[in-house]
């Protein structure tokens, strides 16, 4: 592996003003994903701002969440995959060989559809991400973690549980606790697939007022199914179709008055 | 998959606000049938019909209510959804408007009505037209119709200014006429009215089609 370029993937802490040469910290252009020979996404073009929140909403198969993960290479562990076109990180192409890959994934975080807590205590799941990156002292591990789950706005709920197992809390708890594992390592970006859909209502709600918290320090990515919970967080709303991008508005704009007709014939339920 | 339910559903509101307006509109060119003819047994009949329309504004309100908390409805849907919101009070006044013409022609009872019953008559006509057209545009997503309501409504308030000076005319002329002509100017200023909320329909029938926010008076 190429040695880290440390022009994009230095261990800075995440702030608008890290953020704010770029009129997009992520920037795709012309981007086309393979896998095989067949063509998943399609020229897609798009910029996401710092510090808000993106949804990309789309029929199922319509490559979204592959999109998503195209954004911190996600799609490189997956065989057959070819990507053409650019997608940039503050500037910088993110498909550049010289790319570390780790580092990358440490400055654009990603929470899953499922709650993915390892089977360690809640404390050695915030630490786990520090200590891989060489953070061995117990105060600073301390700090860390305190911040990460206030950040996560789980503090409050679980600390007097730090080493109680991180499967003996709630999805919507674990959910949480997933994105405070991605922030102890202080990324730029968080990407996140579906964080909701396995959550009851009110977890779900918590994750979405979390969202709104985070960005005033992060640049949030979602993929949802839930149109309504894209509608509610986000700032920014791209749909996608048959791989291809075919809107990409402000939110309320793309809810209220779509300018393509099959964006609208989707949020309208017409087909989909 | 589609949502069939919801599209029907979507579909039924559109229908029934326009049901409720051409009930509106009939409403009101039958208050104004029987003012014309004195016919108090119609005036009566109107006034039941027009407080049956009080419970449809009612019924398309809440119907209204259930698509936004059940179906969330977005982009086109959501607009028409908002635009029906506002617009049925608009539709509800023209029975209301209709209502108080009713009372009227019940208090005039026999009496002899003064002769700018034919230029209030004349001004219903644009009033009717415009009202129809408000609906028609609606209904037929018709921008261009919609606002083609603005410049009828100046032609409606001359009419409605020329029907209320002639009618204080008649007043300083003749004091004995001053309740008849008091009668005949609410009248007139009901149509006016009625013109009005037609304008107020057609402006957010715009908003609805395009999105875009006008002021068509």
């Amino acid at each position: 592996m190429a040695a880290i370029d440390t022009t994009i993937i230095k261990d800075t802490p995440a702030s608008p003003a890290a953020a704010g040469d770029y009129e997009y910290v992520i920037e795709s252009k012309d981007l086309c994903l393979y896998y095989g020979k067949t063509m998943a996404l399609k020229h897609i073009s798009m910029g996401i701002r710092a510090n808000s929140i993106t949804a990309i909403i789309g029929p199922s198969g319509c490559g979204k969440s592959t999109y998503l993960r195209c954004l911190n290479r996600m799609n490189d562990l997956v065989p057959g995959v070819r990507v053409t076109g650019s997608s940039t990180f503050k500037g910088r192409n993110i498909y550049d060989r010289d790319v570390d890959v780790v580092a990358l994934r440490k400055q654009i975080g990603m929470v899953f559809q499922k709650p993915n807590p390892f089977p360690m205590s809640i404390y050695d799941n915030v630490a786990y991400g520090p200590r891989i990156h060489g953070t061995r002292n117990r105060q600073e591990l301390d700090r860390i973690v305190e911040k990460s789950l206030r950040q996560a706005a789980l503090w409050d709920e679980l600390r007097d549980r730090l080493q109680d197992s991180a499967l003996s809390i709630s999805g919507g708890q674990q959910q949480r606790l997933c994105i405070a594992r991605c922030l102890a390592v202080e990324p730029e970006v968080l990407l996140m697939d579906e964080p909701a859909s396995a959550l009851d209502p009110i977890a779900t709600s918590k994750i979405e007022d979390l969202m709104r918290v985070l960005k005033e320090k992060y640049t949030i990515v979602i993929v949802t199914h839930n149109m309504q919970q894209a509608a509610r967080v986000s700032d920014r709303t791209a749909f996608f179709l048959m791989g291809e991008l075919i809107e990409y508005d402000n939110t309320r704009k793309l809810f209220e008055t779509p300018s393509d007709r099959r964006t609208e014939d989707y949020i309208t339920g017409r087909f989909g | 998959m589609s949502r069939e339910y919801y599209l029907e559903q979507i579909k039924k509101l559109e229908q029934d606000f326009y049901q409720m307006g051409e009930d509106s509109l009939d409403i009101l060119s039958r208050s104004l049938k029987a003012l014309v003819n004195k016919d108090t047994a119609l005036a009566q009949e109107i006034i039941k019909k027009s407080e049956m329309m009080a419970d449809k504004e009612i019924e398309l309100e809440n119907k209204c209510i259930e698509l936004l908390a059940l179906q969330q409805p977005m982009a086109g849907d959501l607009r028409m959804i908002g635009t029906i919101l506002k617009v049925l009070t608009d539709c509800r006044r023209f029975s209301r408007l209709a209502f108080d013409i009713c009372v009227i022609t019940i208090r005039i009872g026999k009496e002899p009505l003064l002769p700018e019953i034919n230029d209030i008559c004349e001004m219903y006509k644009n009033v009717h037209a415009m009202v129809r057209d408000s609906f028609t545009a609606f209904h037929t997503r018709d921008v261009a119709l919609a606002k083609s309501l603005a410049a009828r409504d100046d032609i409606v308030d001359a009419q409605y200014d020329r029907v209320r000076r002639d009618l204080i005319n008649e007043m300083i002329k003749d004091p004995a006429c001053i309740d008849m002509a008091s009668h005949l100017s609410f009248v007139a200023r009901y149509l006016e009215r009625a013109a009005d909320h037609s304008c107020s329909i057609a402006s957010r029938t715009v908003y609805m089609v395009t999105g875009e926010r006008v002021l068509i008076k």
